[in-house]
């Protein structure tokens, strides 16, 4: 069964025609194994024409082992996406996926190999940590004696090894993302879908919660999905990137990848400082390079825009005019502001 | 392994209302109203049945059985959507399907356990205080209506649970659980009096039409199982049938159970029918992750 | 003796003589009353009273009233004599103008021990009055001859006076007695020894109890002895003595009777061979206000149709009976005629006096058909101690019950009614005790209950589920118009069942051990 969902997955992923240019680039559709998630076309529409597209046409590929950020604004569909990934919601278009499941008739053995932390998370409050765990693993059949062992060692992981037996009910929102990431590791799951796991919480707890994931992904090999509207946190923790506004899939790859893409759809930015000669002339001599296509002179400073990255030809035409360039720096492109400039363009 | 997560949540269900306080107070609240109608109206009653069954005051037990249910349920479903367990739990390796029946077997069981040991603990009682001499026939029948209690009490438990499928928030659930129990349980048989005199002109309580319509609430067919009564609500249908339900020694059980085997059906068919309602209805619902 | 009474009586005849001659020349002129005797001497035994009657006359031409003096001139010693008038002793009398004469008696009481001899008895009668100018006492002498030997004065027997009857059968004897005085004059009639447990009645020729004859001078009476030999009489010879006395006297005279006892009844029913007069019940024991019936049936087995008068040949005094067509209560049947080998059915009512003792009773009934007889004997025993209102009696059946709370028993009450009218509107009346609940099962009211008549009712019992334990009693009785019976109770025992109670204890536990399990169950998270 297994196989033949696989096969013809493969046979549908042939016919597909339009795919982003990086997937078409890495060229190992057919080798799902390699994949810890993996969408073809997957959307979602609501409404009674399906004239709400939540998810439009979403083509995923989640290497196992890798930490997979996925971002958006609110309402980009994120949530969307990933209860499809889960099975909770069945895709009105496309297929996928997860662990080598298929999303709509495998999911019981999705869920037994993922771990989630979804938003909003509720536990039972009226139940400590151990007995929520516990009443959580008993769904996946684990032995009493591992079982018990298995949430002392979790709620040790996640720093709530002192809270073991009080009631979720009085947990701060911090020591409920963690508990919630306990919760989900609670099968020892292959892949981790974490959906805004930093949200609501104050910077420090947010940062432990990215150092545990980190090290989650680190020790045990696990392959980590989160989304995110926090592009600086998914630089920080993810291996690679997808990017979504209204449904749509702007942008995927690793963070070095999506700088590129920026490079070239932005162009490149530098910043000069000029001896010798005043920053007009040294202006006028990089005008003329070509490949420039603007600058500006601010606070001393000369800002230039090229096409490409043109660094040997502007200090050569600063020379050239009698310059010497005492500073030559090339503005980063921040994920972040290449995020919000993403979604702008969207 | 499907099964077993139905178990789980079953077990987690009724552990969850073993634990609370206020199970406990409706436990002892129900036992005593049962026993002490039990006992106040064997003191009263003499017909030709046994004592022991006639002394059991199904009345009041029909009255306040639907609030042991709707206690039970009422925020079955709203509670957990509403706090987001629901979220977390439907992660797990387990279908919607199962969260309900899951839900359905935790409460069945406390609403079972409610009844025997309600039941038994009033019989036991009176046997010891009365001193009554009871024949096998009348424990069979004590169990047959122990069982028609529970259906009856179930039936109540998968409205409320329905309702908690589709309203917001439990203080709405409840609202609407105890209008609903109002309405079928004390104003039922006087609103449907009301309203066919108004709409036929007619008076007369035995009208093919009122007995008709007293199809659609269930206290109509406990009432008629149990003794015969074809309603049991405040100013209601004095209708009374041949057989006094299965509390009517006089007849046999099969008599009874050919008699009134419509009632038990309809007893026993509405919770399904409105489990599978509720499973439709849960099914459907956008659960927000 | 009769030398004596040959040297006296030509004194006698002379002394009368003179005597009456005296007088008569005396009151030929003038004389206010005259004095006129019959029989101036009697022959008496000691201890008799002897009377010699005088009439006292005005005399011829005296028509105004004229009172007479009376005293006794002479009198033997011991003696005692007195003149009376209209049967009480006077000492003097009024001759009224109008009136002529007055009857007047000597009454001489003869000792016991006065000795045979001739005694003088001599009396004066002295006329006064504011009309009687000179007047002379007149004297009268009588003579009483005392004979030992001589035959007394009354005579009692029985043309008949020996009978042979069976047990419990009435034989009646004709007796007679004779006054054998010159004068009318009263006897007294009396039972003097009978057997054991018999009865016997003296009656007089239209059937009343008898204990006086008066009897005129020189005649005799008729009069009857009924002697009733008691049921369980043996078989022999018994004797009754009957004996008569002069009122005045003391001298009895015996009349032995003679009954003898044949058990053997069919011995002279001569009629017993041809028709049967059976009954099945021959004894019933009521209160005197009821009435026995007896289902009797007469059966003619002579092949010729016989012509039965049916009689009643004994019955207490007081007592009725009746011959009753079983077909029609108002019909009575006094004769029939049967046909060869027709039975015939009918009740023979013996309806008691009212006063009746308690005592066993034999009536005795006949067919009789010419001069031959066919008898039965029916036995009534009188019990004044039966209760009044048993005319109308409850009977609970059982008596006692044993019940559990909350379980019930069904008692059969039975209404009988003993009297002799039909009751209407019989209800049941029960009265219970708390904790107890009855039933009456159908109607309580009987709308008419025949005589002799009984109704059974079901009642059910239902002890009530909080009765507590112990005996309780239900008092039932039955009323009718304003006849009601005594009141019967029937005892409940009500038992708490103790097994019911284990079985309480047992359900406890049960619950218990479900809430237990369904706690270790399902209550660990």
């Amino acid at each position: 069964m297994e196989s033949m969902s696989v096969e013809s997955m493969s046979v549908e992923s042939m016919s597909v025609e339009s795919m982003s240019m990086e997937l078409e680039q890495s060229g190992i559709l057919q080798e799902t194994d390699e994949f810890a998630i993996e969408t073809i076309h997957l959307s979602k529409f609501f409404g009674k024409e399906k004239q709400i597209r939540a998810v439009d046409n979403l083509n995923l590929q989640v290497k196992k082992g890798e930490v997979f950020g996925f971002v958006g604004p609110n309402g980009a569909g994120k949530t969307t996406t990933m209860k499809m990934l889960i099975g909770l919601l069945e895709p009105s278009e496309g297929s996928g996926k997860v662990a080598g499941f298929d999303i709509v008739r495998e999911v019981i053995n999705i869920r037994e190999t993922t771990g989630v932390l979804p938003e909003p998370a509720g536990f039972y409050d009226n139940l400590t940590a151990r007995q929520n765990l516990r009443f959580y693993a008993k769904l996946y059949n684990i032995e009493p004696g591992v079982r018990e062992k298995r949430i002392v060692n979790l709620l040790e992981t996640v720093g709530l090894t002192r809270a073991i037996d009080q009631k979720t009910g009085g947990f701060s929102t911090g020591m409920r993302k963690r508990f919630g990431l306990a919760q989900a590791l609670v099968n020892e799951p292959s892949v981790l879908f974490l959906d805004e796991p930093t949200s609501g919480i104050d910077p420090l707890g947010a940062q432990m919660m990215r150092d545990l994931i980190k090290e989650l992904n680190r020790s045990k090999g696990v392959t980590v999905f989160l989304s995110s509207h926090s592009m600086e946190e998914v630089e920080e923790i993810c291996d690679h990137i997808a990017i979504i506004a209204k449904g749509k899939l702007l942008a995927a790859g690793s963070v070095e990848d999506l700088r590129d893409m920026i490079r070239e759809k932005e162009g490149v930015h530098y910043l000069l400082e000029v001896q010798d000669i005043p920053l007009s002339e040294a202006a006028e001599a990089v005008k003329n390079v070509e490949g420039v296509t603007a600058f500006d002179i601010r606070d001393r400073t000369l800002h230039v825009s090229a096409k490409m990255k043109l660094r040997t030809e502007i200090a050569k035409a600063v020379k050239k005019a009698g310059g010497t360039v005492s500073m030559f720096e090339e503005e980063e492109m921040n994920l972040q502001k290449l995020f919000l400039k993403i979604i702008e363009g969207a | 392994m499907k099964n077993n997560n139905v178990f789980v949540i079953t077990q987690k269900e009724a552990a969850d209302h073993l634990h609370n306080t206020g199970f406990l107070v409706l436990l002892a609240t129900y036992t005593a109203i049962i026993f002490a109608s039990t006992y106040m109206y064997g003191s009263l009653v003499h017909q030709n049945n046994s004592v022991l069954l006639s002394s059991i005051n199904v009345k009041m037990i029909s009255l306040f059985t639907p609030l042991v249910s709707i206690v039970l349920g009422f925020d079955a479903v709203v509670r957990e959507q509403k706090s987001g367990s629901l979220n977390v739990l439907l992660t797990h390796p387990l279908f919607r399907d199962n969260v309900l029946a899951g839900k359905f077997l935790g409460s069945m069981l406390m609403v079972a356990a409610i009844i025997v040991f309600s039941v038994f603990v009033s019989v036991g009682t009176l046997l010891i205080f009365y001193g009554v001499e009871v024949g096998y026939i009348e424990l069979i029948r004590i169990a047959a209506f122990t069982i028609l209690t529970f259906f009856y009490a179930v039936t109540f438990l998968e409205i409320a649970v329905l309702i908690s499928t589709m309203v917001k928030n439990a203080t709405d659930s409840l609202t609407y659980n105890i209008v609903i129990w109002i309405f079928i349980c004390v104003l039922f048989g006087a609103i449907l009096k009301t309203v066919v005199a108004i709409l036929t002109g007619q008076t007369a309580t035995e009208s093919v039409l009122i007995t008709q319509l007293l199809n659609i609430s269930p206290l109509h067919h406990y009432g008629e199982a149990v003794i015969g009564r074809a309603d049991l609500s405040f100013m209601g249908v004095n209708v009374e049938s041949t057989i006094g339900g299965i509390f009517d020694t006089e007849y046999t059980l099969t008599q009874c159970l050919v008699e009134f085997w419509m009632n038990i059906v309809v007893l026993i068919m509405t919770p399904i029918i409105l489990f599978i309602i509720d499973f439709i209805i849960f099914l459907r619902k956008d659960i927000t992750l | 003796m009769l030398t004596k009474r040959e040297k006296f009586l030509p004194i006698v005849v002379i002394i009368l003589t003179l005597l009456s001659l005296i007088p008569l020349p005396a009151g030929a002129d003038f004389a206010q009353v005259t004095v006129g005797n019959d029989i101036s001497g009697k022959v008496a035994r000691p201890g008799d009273l002897v009377e010699f009657s005088l009439t006292v006359e005005k005399g011829y031409n005296t028509s105004k009233s004229i009172s007479v003096l009376l005293f006794m001139k002479e009198i033997p010693d011991d003696w005692t004599a007195g003149i009376y008038a209209d049967g009480s002793q006077v000492s003097h009398i009024t001759l009224p103008e109008e009136a002529g004469e007055k009857e007047l008696t000597l009454k001489v009481r003869v000792p016991e021990n006065a000795k045979d001899g001739e005694y003088p008895v001599s009396i004066g009668l002295k006329p006064y009055g504011e009309y009687i100018s000179n007047s002379d006492t007149i004297y009268r002498e009588f003579a009483v001859t005392v004979d030992r030997d001589a035959m007394p004065n009354l005579e009692i027997y029985s043309d008949i006076p020996g009978k042979k009857t069976h047990p419990g059968i009435p034989v009646s004897f004709g007796a007679f007695v004779e006054n054998k005085y010159e004068s009318r004059a009263n006897f007294r009639i009396f039972l003097v020894s009978k057997p054991d447990q018999w009865g016997v009645d003296l009656l007089s020729t239209d059937g009343a109890r008898i204990t006086k004859l008066g009897i005129p001078a020189g005649e005799s009476q008729e009069f009857e002895i009924l002697v009733n030999p008691p049921l369980n009489a043996t078989e022999g010879d018994y004797e009754v003595l009957v004996a008569a006395c002069p009122e005045k006297g003391n001298r009895s005279v015996f009349l032995p009777i003679s009954v003898s006892i044949n058990p053997e009844l069919s011995r002279d029913e001569d009629l017993s061979a041809y028709v049967e007069l059976n009954s099945n019940i021959v004894g019933f024991e009521i209160r005197p206000e009821t009435t026995a019936e007896f289902e009797v049936s007469l059966k003619n087995r002579y092949d010729q149709p016989l012509k039965l008068d049916l009689e009643v040949l004994s019955l207490p005094e007081g007592w009725r009976a009746e011959f009753v067509n079983d077909d029609d209560e108002e019909e009575r049947l006094s004769s029939l005629m049967l046909s060869a080998d027709e039975e015939l059915d009918f009740t023979v009512k013996v309806k008691p006096s009212q006063n009746a003792t308690s005592g066993l009773y034999p009536v005795t009934v006949a067919a009789v058909s010419g001069n031959k007889i066919v008898s039965r004997q029916l036995e009534v025993s009188i019990n004044n101690d039966l209760e009044n209102e048993e005319l109308l009696k409850v009977d609970p059946n059982p008596e006692e019950l044993t019940l559990n709370p909350g379980s019930s028993s069904e008692v059969r009450i039975s209404i009988e009614n003993r009297g002799n009218d039909a009751l209407e509107d019989v209800t049941l009346e029960i009265n219970g005790e708390s904790g107890l609940s009855t039933q009456i099962q159908g109607f309580g009211t009987t709308d008419e209950l025949e005589a002799g008549e009984s109704r059974s009712i079901s009642v059910k019992i239902t002890a009530n589920a909080n009765a507590g334990s112990g005996i309780k009693e239900i008092f039932i009785r039955a009323k009718s118009d304003d006849l009601v019976s005594s009141e019967r109770s029937i005892k409940v025992n009500v038992e708490k069942s103790s097994s019911s109670g284990l079985l309480g204890i047992g359900m406890l536990a049960l619950a218990v051990l479900v809430l237990v399990f369904v706690v270790r169950k399902f209550g660990r998270r």
